[in-house]
């Protein structure tokens, strides 16, 4: 090779880069977003911090904190594991028995879900007005949170392969010893799964327990939110939910183990057979129908018996239109802007994984496992403090939607691009594309199923939060579940209905979207 | 100066060495095979040569454009390269005509004749147009990926494997047709395989590659009946590897005394012989060999798998009789137990210790 061979122009210096050009704007877009997300910890910590211990100690340390620390312990303990025995016999019932009207009774057994939890509280209220205390909070909250259980073991229970209980029967153990030796701990990850989603959810609610005058964590924050705005006392309560919260995830991580239960061995597996229930049946259908008619007959009922008396006046007010369209337009845009938060997260995590990666994608799961409570208060005192400007405007209540749902917006998303590989970008860019044009236009192309999934779980999860709308939306605005909370805390029940049917309406798609998948899971 | 022109490229993944200063040149319009072993570094030079990975040192130069020089790389869409995946990697959400046309700028005139060209040329049928890749069998599915990179007239086209996951008639046929194809746009080729076939009947130039270097690169005839070493004999083809002392110019082992194709080597040597140049002729009743035959043999076990087997012989000099395994020679009227000359066609290869 000659001198002049190697010596290149400036100008072609010039066009020669040092780096792939897609990872760095995307790294860059991925930690803003992480970083942003982490801000609801990160004031926590400071204010405990600012605070102090001397002043702090005497916030925390009280017979109210305890006396919401064994209300809320007793919650979760009595709740949590009503719900692992209904979710795992429901579960066994509907995939593994002969029971009558199966597909009816899976389908049932997820429909609770599209009631949001305080209207749950308002249905059960209004019908039994004495309600309330521990009792009347674990019954409501098991009727609004046990499909959180059936839906993930039942997506297990259908990728066993029966094959391991056949080898187990054939060793000489008895139906009840192979499902505890065998089926149970194959359930054990969708068990503690559904557990801490069932658990985080006793935690943040807020609707369902100040409806029934039960106080907890959240109904207290809210409460000292109320009276005192900003104070201290609050925020320490706050501190407190989150440890709670860190206790939860901690117990989930020491359950679960570090144990696998993949299947070992190639080809499909066969169908699982059913159970012949026989004289047992009716018994056993008392327990699906039971629950059918506890967890979605008492809110329709009462929701008809309050329609009928609120009559067309209810559904005529402008109030409910304008709630109707604040609710659209704050789903739609808090989703929009939630996938595409989520979106530079996801491909990262796909296409350049790595220790710095995975550590700020954990960060923004734990974000999303805390309280809207927490986050709604994170945000009021940072805009008031350091961004006065989006203070009570729809941007920082965006914000908010966004940190609470950036997890299932991940989910999905990383699931649609895991299966864009990464040779067809190249591909792309052999082509002549641009790193960024090419990634557009394949991988987010092939991904937007994906993103779809994404945006609707989101703006389903959206239309009907209440905690952080709560706090967080610009004075004046109602969407439904805001204009529903203070139409049923004047006790107008009747006025009440017309937002609850709604919002039951507009989370129907959720319950078939999750259904749906609990049944995709099992082709695989 | 050489079309393509890779000097020094070093790369390294972590503390493993992928490719180790690696030095190749290719004339315009030539195709070149590299070869070698899974995990040799191949894939990894590709990748460089397209501009997916960016070298850690060395320069990559093509048609006198500087393509990586070090860590400075241009970027992939601006290097005019084509490649053919292993699969094909065709859009799965795109239609045939749309993945053919998608290197093509917005508003290319005439783009509608020039995909129908292209499919054409690849020899795929006009209403294969609206498919979707799914609906199609493995070797359209690499048509269709030829196409795609060839629409947009690349300067150079890397194949990694593409015929490897095609069945064994289709892949020669394909092999051939590609082969053509490209030879007739005068298009520069580098095919990536670790088919030591593939590699001989595609190319005019033949690397091979090994622990991230290029011990060997020639014509398909030089890298096969010329190897250098004994790894490369070996990988390229079946052999039979022979130590032998040298006397007077000639190689003295268990087959006698060999003419081999370097005369001037002294001492303890090691020589080659493809199976092509080793003859069994069966005694037919005489007492003693054919005259043109080294040495005779009886053959002790055949391993037979059709147009060639492997054939173990007991060959006796003097009192002494060792056995040799012949592998890809022909079997043809011979028995366990017969008794047959052994010749052997043109000169032995030295081999590099």
């Amino acid at each position: 090779m000659t001198a002049a061979g190697l010596a290149t122009t400036s100008r072609e210096r010039a066009r020669l880069r040092s780096r792939r050009s897609a990872f760095a704007p995307m790294a860059v877009v991925a930690a803003i977003v992480s970083v942003g997300a982490a801000l609801p910890l990160a004031f926590v910590v400071l204010v405990a911090v600012q605070t102090g211990w001397a002043a702090s100690a005497p916030l925390v340390f009280r017979p109210r904190v305890a006396e919401l620390l064994v209300n809320t312990g007793l919650l979760v303990l009595l709740t949590v594991p009503i719900c692992i025995v209904l979710g795992v016999t429901l579960a066994w019932l509907t995939e593994r028995s002969d029971l009558p009207g199966r597909n009816v009774w899976s389908w049932l057994s997820v429909a609770p879900l599209a009631v949001p939890a305080f209207v749950h509280s308002y249905a059960w209220i209004s019908a039994v007005p004495s309600l309330n205390g521990l009792a009347a909070g674990v019954l409501i909250s098991v009727l609004a949170y046990f499909p959180f259980m059936y839906l993930p073991v039942v997506a297990a229970m259908r990728r066993l392969d029966p094959a391991l209980e056949d080898a187990a029967a054939s060793l000489g153990q008895k139906p009840g010893q192979v499902f505890r030796r065998v089926m149970l701990p194959q359930l054990r990850l969708a068990i503690c799964g559904g557990a801490l989603l069932v658990g985080l959810h006793l935690l943040g609610e807020y609707g369902l327990f100040a409806m029934i005058r039960f106080d907890t964590f959240t109904t207290a924050i809210i409460d000292q939110f109320r009276s005192t705005f900003n104070g201290p006392a609050a925020n320490m309560l706050a501190g407190v939910l989150v440890v709670c919260c860190f206790a939860l995830l901690g117990a989930e991580t020491w359950f679960r183990g570090s144990s696998r239960y993949a299947r070992i061995g190639s080809g499909a597996a066969r169908p699982a057979g059913r159970t012949c229930l026989g004289r047992a049946t009716v018994p056993c259908l008392l327990l699906p129908a039971g629950l059918a008619v506890l967890s979605l007959g008492v809110p329709l009922l009462t929701l008809g018996k309050w329609l009928l008396a609120g009559g067309v006046a209810a559904w005529l007010t402008p109030e409910l239109g304008a709630a109707l369209f604040q609710t659209a337009l704050w789903s739609l845009a808090g989703a929009a802007l939630t996938t595409l938060a989520a979106l530079p997260m996801a491909w990262l995590t796909i296409r350049a994984p790595g220790r710095m990666v995975r550590f700020f994608e954990g960060l923004n799961y734990v974000v999303g496992a805390l309280p809207g409570v927490v986050i709604g208060l994170a945000l009021v005192t940072i805009t008031v403090r350091v961004a006065q400007p989006i203070y009570q405007t729809v941007w920082t209540l965006l914000i908010a939607y966004a940190v609470m749902f950036l997890p299932r917006a991940l989910i999905s998303l990383r699931a649609s691009i895991a299966q864009a590989p990464a040779g067809l970008e190249e591909i792309a860019q052999s082509l002549g594309r641009h790193p960024i044009h090419a990634l557009w236009s394949v991988t987010l192309r092939l991904a937007a199923p994906g993103a779809a999934a994404s945006m609707a779980l989101v703006a389903l999860g959206i239309s009907n939060e209440l905690t952080a709308t709560q706090m967080l939306a610009p004075n004046g605005t109602e969407t439904l579940a805001t204009a529903f909370w203070s139409l049923s805390g004047e006790l107008d029940y009747a006025s009440a209905a017309p937002y609850a049917v709604l919002m039951i309406i507009v989370s129907l798609p959720l319950v078939w979207l999750l259904h749906a998948q609990s049944q995709r899971l099992a082709g695989r | 100066m050489s079309f393509l022109d890779i000097s020094g490229i070093s790369k390294q993944f972590g503390a493993v060495t992928a490719l180790d200063g690696v030095d190749l040149t290719a004339e315009r319009g030539s195709r070149t095979a590299i070869v070698g072993p899974s995990g040799s570094g191949k894939t990894t030079l590709l990748r460089i040569i397209a501009g997916f990975e960016v070298p850690d040192a060395g320069r990559v130069l093509l048609d006198g454009e500087m393509l990586a020089d070090g860590p400075r790389s241009l970027p992939t869409h601006q290097r005019g390269i084509g490649v053919v995946a292993q699969d094909g990697a065709l859009f799965p959400h795109l239609s045939v005509a749309d993945n053919i046309g998608f290197g093509l700028p917005r508003g290319f005139p005439g783009r509608d004749s020039h995909i129908l060209a292209m499919l054409e040329m690849v020899e795929l049928e006009r209403s294969m147009l609206g498919r979707r890749p799914d609906e199609l069998s493995g070797g359209q599915q690499q048509r269709v990926a030829l196409a795609r990179a060839m629409a947009t007239r690349p300067k150079l086209m890397l194949l990694d494997e593409p015929f490897s996951a095609l069945d064994t008639g289709l892949r020669a046929s394909m092999r051939k047709a590609v082969s053509e194809l490209l030879q007739a746009a005068g298009i520069t080729t580098i095919l990536i395989t670790h088919d030591q076939a593939e590699a001989l009947s595609f190319a005019d130039q033949v690397a091979v590659m090994r622990a991230g270097s290029l011990p060997q690169v020639g014509t398909p005839r030089d890298i096969y009946f010329h190897p250098r070493d004994r790894m490369i004999a070996e990988f390229m083809g079946d052999c039979l590897i022979l130590e032998a002392e040298m006397e007077e110019g000639r190689a003295r082992c268990g087959l006698g005394h060999l003419e081999i194709d370097n005369g001037r080597a002294q001492g303890t040597v090691q020589i080659m012989l493809r199976p092509e140049q080793i003859l069994l002729v069966p005694m037919e009743g005489r007492s003693a060999p054919p005259p043109n035959a080294v040495r005779a043999a009886r053959v002790l076990e055949i391993d037979f798998a059709g147009r060639t087997s492997t054939v173990r012989v007991e060959v006796r000099q003097g009192d002494v009789a060792s056995a040799l395994l012949l592998r890809g020679v022909g079997s043809r009227g011979l028995e366990p137990g017969a008794e047959v000359g052994i010749s052997i066609v043109g000169p032995a290869h030295l081999l590099a210790r």
